[in-house]
């Protein structure tokens, strides 16, 4: 061993005096040899507390402290204070300058030196003082070193204080338990968990944990106890819930240990401790919350592929919603898993993610179903694979209904391949995909997916002339697939296995979803059986002569001066003529005389062939000479140089129409003579642009224009300008539009909405006149054609309405006034009539003697009913202001109930049975405090003027009235009753009293009556005199 | 009972400061009163009292409706005043609405509404409240 000499070393010295000294004293004194045989067995130091700084160390004890021996008894140490431990350090001084070294007796310590390698040496010290003649205060020191035994002792007992720092600081309730004896310690953190001290806990014992325990845990928490007791488990490790002293559950986890066993080899002491994890504990409850309501279905799994959590639907997905499956193994539950799945299963185990669109299983009770499924594995906060989550969705009805559709296009290839019509379509890139029966046989082929360019060639594909082979282009399929239209529907069919065949060919493009377009279809019909017969079709006469014959229509084929060579049925029966007499005559005898001009006007036309035909509406005369109305169309047939030959001329009858259109004609003549005739009001009809193209005589009274002077004009003419700008301003602030003025004034009409206000019109005079103007588009075929102007004066209205404003002022100020007189009531004649009462008071005091005097008193009780006075009018002032910002939605029947119950006593005192059946839902409009008010004073009066000649009664009972919706509160009594024909119109009235009752005040139905009218409900009144009354209240309805 | 030292009265009413005082002097309420007879009066003197350090008031009877200056604004302007003293105020009047007595709560010295007509037993309210 090497000490190394830095600074802080000790140093040599000359404290060797200190052992002469020693030697000096041992030769004086044996006891000091016997001292340091006994005690010095690790050496020994001496302390010279004269100076303070001495300090000798003996060889032995230097070599122990780990530094040189060499020169040993030279060493003096600059600060010995360094070979001892620092927190030692202070007791060590405090003992050499105390007492009791001073004395002779040895006194022994142990003080922690330390080693020059820095580690802590335990050095027992024996103590003595001792002195020679020379010398005094000398301390000798014999050391033994105790390291070994005291190290493991205190070092446990750190340890242990240490460990009890930590599970102060970390919140870890510590518990003890012996399990044989029930002896349980707990911790003061502990207690704390559970908002105890542990104080309030003691004795403890284990039952203090099981009165606070769960007992919905105790089960479990048993079994995984009893498994850590059979060795199943190193660590018993549980979550359970504990009482806290407010009440509430606290989630604690608890890990504990069996720390000793019995000799019989029985569990004995167990130490563990409670970490709180409520919070945890409710976070996990909520993703666990959160996974069980998911919509679909979710089954989370641990590495062992036990349940952690699954959603309600996996349960209902997988049938096993009545089964428990948290904690159970999935292929327990499921036997039957595919050997497939397990291994994905292990896979995502392993970190492996996967997902299927689409997979059949046959469930476990033997039914084929589809899911669609994905499986990724879940991390623990340390990044372990915690297990993994499974998420599947039930297809099998997708997959059902597609087996449906499956099932559909089977039949509808059958139809297709039963259809006689040959069916043809392809992909978007012209392949085909469909081919039919009808058509495999034409064209006597198989299908060959061949370029569609070759198609013409191998389906034997040819113009209408049998000739011509089509181009790709001109295939009908290849046609529709490119633009969607088939221009040339007429092909030839030639296969080469089969006969020729003409076909009509339709199609259309296929389009998907989004629209675009991905194939063609065609259909093709065979026309060659009508083809060949037009083919042979040739007009023959007799044709021709029997279709002239038949026609519906009137036919003649006339020379060129218009007479007939051939008439036909219709036209003889059209005319009534026989076609001998037809053929005498020409057209000009037949038409009527005023169209004759016309008539020939046109046929020269003709003949001069400025036209080749005309059409035209004529009248004939028949041969009755009645009015044949008719349209004949004339067509000139000309020979084969071009020269006109003849006239063929087709006539129809249009009698019945153009006698409709005339008597259409004539109901519109009616109503616009209806309409010139209403003087009354004004209608003006304008074109679009509001030219006036119609004035009624009603317009020209009004305006005192004739219609020649406005036709044509605006109408803007009759309208103020600066009520067109107010319209137009209101309508840019409400459309955001700039409007000309004739736009604003038809502008909800332009919309063909018709609009009513009120204008101003000025008439020939410059008047003003106040009208009701409504503009109303008039529609012809669903065309704006014009606005029709209908204006109403009302200027009476007007006048009305002004008066009724007055009114309404008038009626402002009277509530203005009534306002100002509740004021005076309310301040100034209460000042006065306090003012009397005070001065009586006073004047009562300071002459008591005129007390009895009876003027006095009178002015006494006057001045006592003035005060009442104003008081009661004060109230009805009150009931009448401001009541309806107040009103609130009032439950009737507990109003009711709690009036009957305030008045019980005045009732059962009165021995007068109150009863009331209000329905429960019946709420009005009211003010809470007036309800009540109300109800006393029915109740109180009823109690008040009940007879005593029977068992009273009064009953409150509600109805509805159907018709006009009011609630109607019926508050019957069998008391005296009121003579209604004398007081009836003054029942409600102030200061009407109509009983000699001492309580009888008169205020009360007046006020009850105003505070009814004030809540917007109203009161009338049954009664007979010593029968009974009924008071019904009819309040509003509510929602009115 | 301690009577109070200086009541002061603000109203117009001549009868009713009469019949106030003779209420004041039979209930034994003060050992001296003030009137004033309207609210531009009282803050007159009330300030110039204060800057001659004279005796001010300790309670104040304060009616609402007044010439010249009514009682509220009277409170208005006397709540800018700056007095070492606490002086109660009570407001007065005849005035039985709602209005009236629910604006008086919100002035935080005003300590109380009594409606007239002003009697003993109000009176021996007031004073205890002041012991208090």
């Amino acid at each position: 061993m090497c000490p190394k000499y830095t600074e802080k070393s000790p140093r040599k010295g000359n404290s060797s005096y200190l052992n002469d000294e020693l030697y000096e004293a041992i030769v004086e004194d044996k006891a000091y040899f016997k001292f340091l045989q006994e005690y010095a067995l690790d050496g020994f130091f001496i302390l010279d507390c004269q100076s303070g700084q001495s300090f000798y160390c003996s060889t032995k004890l230097l070599e122990l402290l780990g530094y040189t021996s060499k020169n040993d008894s030279e060493l003096r140490f600059e600060d010995w204070t360094e070979l001892i431990f620092t927190e030692d350090l202070s007791q060590f001084k405090e003992l050499i300058i105390s007492k009791d070294i001073c004395e002779q007796q040895p006194k022994n310590f142990t003080f922690r030196f330390v080693h020059s390698h820095k580690y802590v040496l335990w050095l027992e010290c024996e103590f003595i003082n001792f002195s020679t003649k020379n010398s005094k205060q000398r301390i000798l020191a014999g050391v033994k070193d105790v390291t070994k035994f005291k190290k493991p002792d205190l070092n446990l007992h750190e340890q242990v204080k240490r460990y009890e720092h930590v599970l102060e600081g970390t919140a870890i309730g510590a518990w003890e338990w012996n399990v044989q004896t029930g002896e349980t310690i707990f911790n003061e953190q502990w207690a704390k968990i559970l908002g105890y001290d542990l104080e309030e806990l003691r004795p403890t014992s284990v039952s203090t944990w099981y009165k606070l325990a769960n007992p919905e845990d105790s089960d479990r928490c048993q079994q995984i106890l009893n498994e850590h007791f059979e060795g199943k488990t190193k660590v018993y490790k549980t979550e359970a819930r504990m009482r806290h002293k407010k009440g509430h559950w606290v989630w604690v986890a608890d890990r504990g240990k069996v720390v000793s066993w019995t000799e019989d080899g029985k569990p004995e002491w167990m130490t563990g401790y409670h970490e709180e994890i409520t919070q945890q504990k409710k976070e996990t409850e909520r993703s666990q919350k959160f996974i069980e309501e998911a919509p679909t279905a979710i089954a989370m799994f641990d590495t062992k592929m036990r349940y952690i959590v699954t959603s309600k639907k996996w349960k209902e997905d997988y049938q096993v919603e009545d089964l428990n499956i948290i904690n159970k193994y999935h292929y327990d539950l499921f036997p039957d898993v595919k050997e497939e799945w397990r291994a994905i299963h292990a896979r995502g185990l392993k970190g492996e993610s996967a997902q299927r669109e689409e997979e059949q299983f046959v469930d476990r009770f033997g039914k084929n179903r589809y899911i669609k499924w994905s499986m990724r594995p879940w991390y623990t906060n340390d990044q372990k694979i915690g297990g993994i989550i499974i998420h599947t969705t039930d297809i099998t009805h997708i997959k059902e209904l597609e087996k449906i559709s499956e099932n559909r296009k089977q039949f509808l290839e059958t139809v297709l391949e039963s259809l006689e019509v040959g069916i043809v379509s392809c992909n978007a890139d012209g392949e085909l995909t469909l081919f039919n029966r009808t058509t495999r046989e034409w064209h006597g082929l198989p299908v060959t997916n061949i370029d569609p360019n070759k198609f013409p060639d191998y389906y034997g594909l040819y113009h209408l002339d049998g000739k011509t082979q089509l181009n790709t282009d001109e295939i009908p399929l290849i046609q529709v697939l490119k633009t969607g239209k088939i221009t040339n529907p007429n092909i030839k069919i030639r296969p080469k296995n089969a006969e020729d065949r003409f076909v009509s060919v339709s199609g259309s493009q296929i389009k998907d979803n989004k629209g675009e377009v991905i194939g063609a279809v065609v259909a093709m019909y065979d026309v060659t059986p009508f083809n060949l017969a037009q083919e042979k079709l040739q007009l023959s006469e007799e044709t021709f002569r029997g279709n002239f014959e038949n026609a519906a229509i009137g036919m003649a084929i006339c020379d060129l001066k218009t007479k007939p060579l051939k008439v036909n049925k219709s036209l003889c029966s059209i005319l009534d003529y026989t076609q001998e007499d037809l053929l005498d005559k020409s057209l000009f005898d037949l038409v009527d005389q005023k169209d004759e001009k016309r008539l020939k006007k046109l046929i020269n036309e003709l003949v001069e062939k400025k036209e080749d035909h005309f059409h035209v509406e004529l009248q004939f005369r028949s041969k009755k000479n009645k009015k044949i109305y008719v349209l004949i169309f004339a067509s000139l047939i000309k020979d084969s140089n071009g020269e006109p030959l003849l006239i063929t001329t087709q006539i129809k009858n249009i009698s019945i129409r153009k006698l409709a259109q005339q008597q259409l004609n004539k109901t519109l003549a009616h109503q616009k003579a209806l309409l010139a005739a209403s003087t009354k009001v004004s209608f003006i009809a304008t074109d679009k642009k509001g030219y006036i193209t119609d004035f009624n005589r009603g317009a020209q009274n009004l305006l005192g224009y004739s219609p020649e002077n406005v036709k044509k004009k605006s109408v803007l003419i009759f309208h103020e300008t600066t009520e067109l700008e107010q319209k137009i301003v209101s309508l840019n602030n409400e459309f955001q539009v700039e409007l000309k003025e004739y736009d604003a004034l038809i502008f909800e009409a332009k919309n063909r909405k018709s609009t009513t206000r009120e204008w101003s019109y000025i008439d020939a005079n410059g008047n003003k006149i106040p009208v009701l103007l409504t503009i109303t588009p008039i529609i012809e075929n669903n065309q704006l054609i014009g606005y029709l102007h209908a204006a109403l004066e009302i200027t009476d209205l007007k006048e009305a309405r002004n008066e009724i404003m007055s009114l309404l002022e008038v009626t402002k100020d009277q509530n203005q006034r009534l306002r100002n007189f509740a004021h005076i009531v309310s301040h100034n004649l209460r000042s006065h009539s306090s003012n009397f009462s005070s001065l009586l008071d006073i004047f009562n005091m300071e002459h008591p003697e005129l007390n009895e005097n009876q003027i006095i008193q009178l002015l006494g009780t006057a001045s006592e009913n003035l005060r009442e006075t104003i008081e009661h009018l004060n109230e009805v002032v009150v009931i009448n202001t401001s009541v309806k910002e107040n009103l609130n939605e009032c439950n009737l029947r507990d109003f009711v109930e709690n009036a009957v119950e305030n008045t019980s006593a005045l009732a059962m005192d009165g021995q007068v049975n109150v009863e009331y059946n209000i329905d429960k839902d019946i709420t009005i409009q009211g003010i809470p405090a007036y309800l009540d008010s109300i109800l006393l004073n029915f109740i109180t009066n009823g109690i008040k003027y009940r007879s005593l000649e029977r068992n009273s009664f009064i009953k409150l009972y509600s109805e509805n009235d159907d018709i006009t919706g009011e609630i109607i509160l019926n508050i019957e009594d069998n008391g005296l009753g009121i003579d209604l024909q004398r007081h009836g119109h003054k029942l409600f009235g102030m200061y009407n009293t109509f009983h000699r009752h001492k309580d009888s005040r008169g205020i009360g139905l007046f006020i009850t009556k105003n505070q009814i009218e004030a809540i917007g409900a109203r009161i009338e009144v049954e009664s007979e005199v010593n029968q009974g009354t009924l008071f019904k209240i009819l309040f509003k309805n509510e929602e009115n | 009972m301690k009577k109070i030292d200086l009541a002061c009265i603000i109203d117009d009413d001549p009868i009713f400061v009469f019949s106030a005082k003779k209420i004041m002097e039979l209930a034994d309420f003060c050992n001296g009163f003030m009137v004033f007879h309207n609210g531009k009066e009282a803050l007159n003197h009330l300030n110039a009292i204060i800057s001659n350090e004279a005796e001010l008031p300790d309670v104040i009877l304060l009616d609402l409706n007044m010439p010249v200056m009514d009682g509220w604004e009277f409170l208005e302007e006397f709540i800018k005043i700056e007095s070492d003293k606490p002086i109660t105020i009570y407001i007065v009047s005849s005035s039985i609405d709602p209005g009236d007595i629910n604006k008086a709560k919100s002035y935080d010295n005003v300590s109380n509404y009594i409606v007239k007509p002003i009697t003993i037993k109000a009176l021996k309210t007031v004073l205890q409240n002041h012991q208090n």
